[in-house]
């Protein structure tokens, strides 16, 4: 969502792409699972990246691996990570609702 | 005839280029506006969050395959399907006839929207990051307007042709509707380069291959359509001694472009000007350099910018244009063609094949230049690049 602010942004009117319309694998549903599994994997590599970089560092200050195995959220860390799980959720799937924006006289990759 | 060697000192070693290209932080101190949440990668802000980043890199990662094992199999799955049809691959068949012929596909389906899809993936997080921070960002590009080293210099009441007012690749609002267009240019693009520009080398590459003026005198230069600034800062790098010009039509990419240059500490000045009426005086400039933007530009533009650079260019100065095909043939190749064409019509490349149909050193030839097709390359891995003179 573009930002909302009062300072000065020094932009201009613009010309819209269209690409949205765009259906190459014969049917938008498809074109649009396909832009889903490309963005879940990304989240999936941030994720590994992530882990990487967390296990690196974990394993300097003697956390092992069974004490990650074994935690216990509390409560709050509960609420904040089903926060995160749906937002997550709806980024990743929000790509299967544009079908309804395609025109139903889009043109086929013509 | 001119070659090479008339240009001198094009050949610098790009080793020894490189020590003047070390990590800003050895020669500007860190202004207290500038936003570096996860501090700095030599000369690059590494992104606001690891998850961003890694993004990217998955990305990155993503359009290598993409363009490579992907694109192998679309292409052999398309040369059947011609062969097939009685359409030879390499004997240049018209556009309309290769896309009725392969688009069809599944596979060569799944290569456009694989492709697609990564690059709208790309916008979208950057955009994200920068849009949910506004505030943050519009601060301290705020505070970097007003800063120096260099001058910027930003034309509200410049009439913006509607050819440059696009969503070029995709990139949201394009080059001038979007307040953090420079942010998500310079990132997105590094993603696009596929990692081969996190440093800024091809800009380097570029700023190193430009050939000087045979009396050796460089006292300005002017960089058209230079983005996020890049290859502004590395000419100045390179000239040191130089005035240096980035123009651009873009308000959002020239803030950026400020704001990085005072970062690394370099003294450039940006000016927010069209390419083909730049209100510069006649024979100002010694050297004029562009970056990758004549493929984004129309016929009537480039024609009206090569009379332009005839203009402001003194007798004996260089242009060099660096784009796509300023260092190789258009392919006759049957899917190279076609996704030409995807890039043009679904990537918001509007005039991509208007570009292709021009000879361009006949054109830059009508507008009064000696132009030498073998000049210096400007990209690795590229043989030569046209570079062009303005007869003294």
């Amino acid at each position: 969502m573009a930002a909302k602010t009062d300072r000065a942004t020094h932009t201009s009117d613009y010309v819209k792409n269209d690409t949205h319309n765009a259906v190459f694998m014969g049917n938008p549903v498809i074109d649009d699972m396909m832009t889903a599994i490309i963005s879940l994997s990304s989240d999936v590599w941030a994720v590994k990246r992530r882990q990487k970089v967390m296990e690196s560092l974990l394993a300097s200050k003697g956390i092992t691996r069974e004490m990650v195995e074994n935690y216990m959220p509390t409560e709050a860390e509960t609420a904040e990570w089903q926060s995160e799980r749906d937002t997550y959720i709806r980024r990743t799937f929000s790509h299967m609702a544009r079908t309804a924006e395609v025109a139903i006289d889009a043109p086929q990759n013509k | 005839m001119l070659n090479r060697r008339s240009f001198g000192a094009a050949t610098t070693a790009l080793t020894a280029i490189g020590a003047l290209f070390q990590s800003r932080k050895a020669a500007a101190a860190k202004p207290s506006w500038d936003v570096e949440i996860r501090g700095t990668d030599r000369r690059l802000e590494r992104l606001p969050k690891l998850d961003i980043e890694s993004q990217q890199d998955f990305l990155t990662g993503f359009r290598i395959w993409v363009n490579t094992d992907l694109h192998r199999a679309a292409q052999g799955r398309a040369n059947a399907i011609l062969k097939a049809k009685g359409i030879e691959p390499g004997s240049d068949p018209a556009n309309d006839v290769v896309v009725k012929t392969i688009s069809s596909d599944p596979v060569v389906g799944l290569h456009s929207r694989a492709w697609i899809g990564g690059h709208q993936l790309m916008w979208k997080s950057l955009y994200d990051e920068f849009h949910q921070n506004a505030d943050l960002y519009l601060k301290e590009l705020e505070a970097a307007d007003k800063a120096g080293p260099g001058i910027l210099e930003l034309n509200p009441n410049l009439e913006l042709p509607r050819y440059t007012t696009h969503e070029i690749h995709l990139e949201p609002g394009g080059y001038v509707g979007d307040p953090f267009a420079g942010y998500m240019y310079h990132y997105a693009t590094n993603t696009h380069f596929t990692g081969k520009n996190y440093q800024d080398q091809m800009h380097i590459t570029a700023a190193s291959s430009v050939p000087v003026p045979k009396d050796g005198k460089i006292k300005r230069i002017l960089d058209q359509g230079c983005s996020s600034g890049q290859m502004s800062v590395a000419l100045k790098q390179r000239f040191p001694d130089a005035e240096v010009w980035g123009i651009d039509v873009g308000a959002p990419m020239l803030r950026y472009a400020h704001m990085r240059a005072i970062d690394l500490g370099v003294d450039v000045n940006f000016s927010q000007r069209l390419v083909e009426d730049s209100k510069f005086p006649d024979n100002h400039f010694d050297i004029v350099t562009s970056y990758i933007i004549h493929h984004e530009m129309t016929q009537e533009a480039t024609r009206q910018t090569f009379k332009e650079v005839m203009r402001i260019l003194r007798p004996g100065g260089v242009y060099y244009p660096v784009d796509i095909y300023t260092s190789q043939p258009v392919s006759k190749d049957a899917y190279t063609k076609y996704r030409a064409w995807m890039d043009s019509r679904w990537n918001c490349e509007p005039w991509r094949l208007d570009y292709a149909a021009m000879d361009f050193p006949k054109e830059i030839s009508a507008a009064g230049f000696h132009v030498n097709q073998d000049g210096p390359p400007g990209w690795e891995g590229r043989r030569y690049n046209i570079v062009a003179v303005k007869p003294a």
